[in-house]
């Protein structure tokens, strides 16, 4: 999955975010409506693409959907 | 009601008082749609200010004797699962005893557990049957966590609730109960616990009661417990199926605790199990803690989703962290 689609498809499992908003380089935490249930949608779409399982400490450590990308990148090798 | 299978031979209990999404909404000042797109939970049970987790089991097993051809007299082991008990000592399956009238000869346990104690009790009650300690075992679950809750606590009030059951299981129906796998991970016993419950002094040296939560207060950190339920849960529906020889495509309905609805969709999907064979009813109950699998037995049959003669796999698992799995043929 290249970043352009990752990003796509974590815009789709975010319902209440409109088509279009997210980029590599948007701050997911700064998104209206952002809760922890958004948090979960995260670990949730990452564990069922990549079969990996992050934790909140390592959610906190990036901001934006780039850094995102690159952690679970360096956690699949 | 007849004993040969363990689906009849189970009855639930909920309290009269209910606290849905408005009731919520109005204190909080959210709205009651996005608790339940939160949570996916529509109404929760509430027990009585004097209601306590014994008085629910044992209005369950008042009905389940009453429409039972097994007397009182026949059952020689209570089992009594919960995490609200009477007091630290004497066991509250004591005092359920003669509440409830059994014999004395009566064998009486509590059993601490919360989310996989259904499973548990049933490992139990197995067990105690096949070795012949125990010929008729009345298994009662009851929780009252919504009184371990603080006032300000939106999240924790919006998904757990109260119920009991209790479920009558024979020399018969315990043939019907398959192999068991179970798992435990005490590493994450604080990531959802009951603090200022038991002997050990709290963390923040604050030996104070809990102010109005005289029975503890409730702490959970939700996304610890749904990683821990990502991890888990899988692995245990692959050894539930490989101990009692199946395959996923061979079980005709799928019955896991009801913890919140976005983890049992996102279980459900990353198990590939149809949606047609997966049993939500967190909707309209909570979570009920130790009677989330036999509340969602007794719905599933009275929707006519679970029929005689089916293959049903049961999943517990949560706080401890301790998980359980096993087969029932109902």
């Amino acid at each position: 999955m290249t970043l352009e689609e990752f990003t796509l498809n974590l815009e789709k499992e975010l319902e209440e975010v409109e088509v279009g908003t997210l980029n590599p380089d948007t701050v997911y935490r700064d998104l209206k409506n952002w809760s922890s249930m958004y948090a979960l949608i995260i670990i949730a779409f990452i564990d069922f693409n990549f079969n990996i399982i992050l934790n909140s400490k390592e959610l906190k450590e990036t901001s934006t959907i780039r850094e995102l990308y690159n952690l679970v990148k360096s956690k699949s090798v | 009601m007849h004993n040969s299978s363990l689906l009849n031979n189970i009855v639930t209990y909920l309290p009269k008082k209910n606290l849905t999404n408005e009731d919520l909404a109005r204190v909080f000042n959210v709205q009651p749609e996005q608790i339940f797109k939160t949570v996916g939970v529509n109404q929760r049970h509430i027990s009585g200010e004097d209601e306590l987790a014994s008085d629910m089991g044992i209005q369950a097993a008042q009905r389940l004797l009453k429409e039972s051809d097994i007397s009182k007299d026949d059952i020689d082991f209570l089992i009594f699962c919960s995490t609200c008990f009477d007091y630290s000592a004497p066991s509250t399956s004591c005092i359920m005893q003669d509440k409830i009238g059994l014999s004395k000869s009566t064998a009486c346990i509590d059993l601490p557990y919360g989310c996989s104690g259904y499973v548990y009790g049933l490992a139990m009650a197995k067990s105690f049957i096949s070795s012949g300690i125990a010929k008729n075992i009345l298994f009662i679950t009851s929780d009252t966590l919504t009184k371990t809750i603080t006032e300000n606590n939106l999240e924790l009030k919006s998904i757990f609730s109260d119920a009991a059951s209790a479920t009558l299981i024979t020399q018969k129906n315990s043939r019907s109960i398959g192999e068991f796998v179970f798992g435990t991970d005490g590493g994450g016993s604080l990531d959802v616990f009951v603090s200022k419950s038991g002997y050990r002094p709290p963390i923040d040296g604050n030996i104070d009661a809990c102010g109005i939560l005289p029975h503890g207060k409730l702490e959970m950190d939700g996304m610890k417990v749904f990683n821990f339920g990502l991890k888990i849960v899988p692995q245990l529906i692959t050894d539930t199926l490989k101990k009692n020889d199946l395959t996923l495509d061979q079980i005709d309905l799928f019955i896991f605790h009801q913890p919140s609805r976005f983890l049992l969709d996102v279980l459900r999907k990353k198990i590939n199990i149809p949606e047609s064979k997966f049993f939500i009813n967190i909707e309209q109950h909570g979570n009920t803690s130790s009677t989330s699998i036999p509340l969602a037995l007794s719905d599933a049959q009275a929707q006519g989703k679970l029929k005689h003669g089916m293959i049903v796999l049961l999943a517990g698992f949560g706080v401890g962290y301790s998980w359980a799995g096993t087969i029932i043929k109902t």
